[in-house]
């Protein structure tokens, strides 16, 4: 099948700023392909060189088996929803939606002011228009809203009809920059759920950007994160989570973030934490520090134990509802935080001040080389706190 | 209603309530400003009307009361009618070539990327010039055997034009030398205007598929910048009525070329006639106090979309 969209060496710098290199990425027909990334790292960049509004130093964009570097944003059939809505302000919401169509099917002349209405075939076409409008408002329920302008309307409402604008072409991609992130906490989820359910029902590609991992987490079919200007990482969301292939992506993914833990490999790649071995083994590791990566979910807690573990201290714990997280300060060293999850009902055994040892499951636990990269590691029974 | 409270208990007598006490805080605070207002802005003003009123000449020995009959003498005085036709001829040339040349300017400066300081500096010098020394250049330059202009059109085959004296081509050239002037100050209103414009309009027209030049203009430009467009129009217009220096220095107002505030100049200040020159004055204030008017009417319809 033909992919939807596909970048091939993709490189842009601004000036002397090297913005984007040698980016790589094939998105499937129907995919909702998710580009994250912490501010700075070429994602917003990316989708214009996409859209076309930027364009690319290096490499090739083909929407839908087309190469479109040639292409201006109207020819790449491909539509975009801003951060800031973008709306047209002295239009109401129906002048704005209808927009792109009228440019479409209307020559310039048209369109102007006064001599558009010496246009014979002006009123049938604007006719079936407004027809199509009110297909797209009906299924975004704004049709109450369609004479409205967009000062009169509520940031949600906004969104809406910015969707509305980006799906009256019936593209074949739609780009997405950031569109929830002006809107209040509780309006953001409830879209989440309605742009999930707009792609389930358009069937339509669509690529999303955003530096909100929960929303890439919740929406997307594949996340490609960005760092750098390099791509650090694209997967399915488990995959991402479960299997960070640098420290940047297992910082990123996930909240609260990643313990991250400074260790050792000795020389035969045993895999040190303080002065005790933790049970994983990097098959052939070169002796040097790692970084060693736990979920919050998976470090077990224990008040007293015999067996040799590290220690940390309970300074405070934190209600969120159906979970607790723990906050610790390792017992070496003050410097090092440590978070832990744990269900509602286990906490009465944890009293703040009180220090406790840490456990965890040497396969749950991810280790990162000392460039942040992801390293291949092995169990073996001689593990630390493993009780759990 | 805390101090209300602790009054009696600190023992002295209940205060006047809050509300009055509030009230006459308020009052307090108001009073320099107002004072400042009726000396400096509504007595001038009072005096003028009442002045407009009378037939008041400096060294005169006595005032009379004249009602309107001011007012009517200005409608029948063939020079304030003739001031006041130059007048509104030189508005309806400068208002609408002030506005369409400064946007127009606007829009190429906006372009450019590194020269647009030294566009920016080049377009607004002739607005700190000072139009009354400016005036002598532009007399040198129009002169009709001696300016360059003249020697162009020559150059070009067409007839010698003498703009300062022929009558009919009076207010026109004045019209030109006050746009020369005007349009430096409408560029840097209109750029400030562009500048606000956000990105992410042009972004989505450019999607949209009206990323033309002329689309992009009438879908975002245009409209986003109509509250400085009307703002542009009201100033200029003001300005425009105001004409004085290029009339005082190039023509003194021969061949019927006098305009409002030069024929309350020559009143007031020439023939000492001070009543009737203020009843002009009042009927200037009147027509700057519509453009005011009618500018904050318009400014606050089309803030909010």
């Amino acid at each position: 099948m033909e992919h939807s969209l596909e970048l091939a060496q993709i490189s842009k710098a601004f000036g002397k700023t090297g913005v984007l290199s040698e980016i790589d990425l094939a998105v499937q027909p129907g995919e909702f392909l998710s580009l994250v990334g912490p501010s700075g790292c070429g994602k917003s960049t990316l989708l214009r060189i996409i859209s076309g509004l930027e364009r690319q130093d290096a490499g090739q964009v083909r929407i839908a088996g087309r190469t479109v570097d040639a292409l201006s944003p109207r020819a790449r059939n491909i539509a975009m929803v801003f951060q800031n809505y973008a709306l047209y302000p002295h239009m109401s919401a129906a002048e704005n939606i209808a927009l792109p169509l009228m440019v479409d099917r209307l020559s310039l002349f048209e369109r102007l002011p006064l001599i558009r209405h010496l246009s014979p075939r002006r009123k049938r076409i604007e006719a079936a228009i407004s027809g199509e409008i009110g297909k797209v408002a009906e299924a975004l329920q704004i049709e109450p809203l369609l004479a409205r302008k967009p000062g009169q309307l509520s940031g949600g409402q906004r969104q809406r009809v910015a969707l509305a604008r980006a799906m009256v072409r019936q593209p074949s991609l739609f780009l997405m920059d950031e569109p929830l992130s002006n809107l209040d906490a509780q309006l953001r989820v409830h879209m989440r759920d309605e742009l999930t359910d707009l792609h389930r029902r358009l069937g339509a590609t669509f690529i999303y950007v955003t530096h909100d991992q929960i929303e890439a987490m919740t929406m997307s079919t594949r996340i490609a994160m960005l760092d750098g200007g390099r791509l650090a990482q694209i997967g399915s969301p488990a995959d991402l989570y479960e299997r960070p292939a640098s420290l940047t992506v297992a910082r990123f993914i996930g909240s609260p973030a990643i313990n991250v833990l400074p260790a050792r490999l000795d020389p035969q790649g045993h895999v040190i934490l303080g002065t005790l071995p933790t049970g994983l083994v990097v098959p052939d590791g070169m002796a040097g520090p790692v970084s060693l990566g736990l979920r919050p979910e998976h470090i077990r807690l224990h008040a007293a134990c015999d067996r040799a573990m590290p220690m940390a201290t309970l300074r405070r714990s934190e209600h969120h509802g159906a979970d607790r997280l723990l906050h610790l300060d390792l017992a070496e060293d003050r410097q090092t935080g440590l978070i832990v999850r744990i269900p509602q009902d286990e906490t009465g055994q944890f009293q703040p001040g009180e220090t406790y040892g840490i456990g965890f499951a040497p396969e749950k636990a991810h280790l990162f080389d000392a460039s942040g990269l992801r390293m291949a590691t092995r169990t073996v029974p001689a593990r630390i706190g493993a009780a759990a | 209603m805390t101090t209300l409270a602790l009054a009696p208990a600190v023992g002295r007598v209940p205060r006047r309530s809050r509300p009055v006490r509030e009230w006459l805080a308020g009052t307090l605070f108001v009073v320099p400003a107002t004072m400042l207002l009726l000396a400096i802005i509504l007595a001038p003003l009072l005096c003028l009307l009442i002045l407009s009123l009378t037939d008041y000449e400096i060294g005169a020995m006595q005032i009379r009361w004249l009602g309107l009959g001011n007012f009517e003498k200005a409608l029948s005085d063939p020079v304030f009618r003739r001031a006041m036709g130059n007048t509104l001829l030189y508005v309806a040339l400068v208002l609408p070539g002030g506005v369409i040349l400064g946007l127009l300017v606007a829009l190429l400066v906006h372009g450019r990327t590194r020269s647009r300081a030294f566009y920016e500096v080049a377009y607004f010098l002739p607005v700190t010039a000072t139009l009354i020394a400016m005036a002598a250049v532009w007399q040198f330059l129009l002169h009709p055997k001696l300016g360059p202009v003249n020697g162009l059109l020559k150059a070009a085959g067409f007839p010698e034009m003498a703009f300062i004296s022929e009558p009919s081509l009076l207010i026109p050239t004045l019209a030109v030398i006050g746009l020369w002037n005007l349009i430096g100050f409408n560029m840097i209103l209109f750029l400030a205007g562009l500048t606000a414009i956000p990105r992410d309009l042009y972004d989505a027209a450019e999607i949209d598929g009206a990323g033309g030049p002329i689309d992009r203009f009438l879908t975002v430009t245009w409209p986003q910048l109509a509250p400085t467009t009307m703002f542009v129009a009201v100033t200029t217009s003001i300005t425009a009525f105001k004409v004085f220096d290029t009339v005082a220095v190039l023509t003194r107002g021969r061949d019927g070329s006098e305009v409002l505030l030069y024929a309350i100049y020559l009143e007031g200040f020439q023939y000492f006639k001070i009543g009737y020159s203020a009843a002009l004055t009042v009927i200037f204030l009147a027509f700057m106090l519509a453009f005011s008017v009618f500018q904050a009417f318009q400014l606050d319809r089309r803030v909010h979309y």
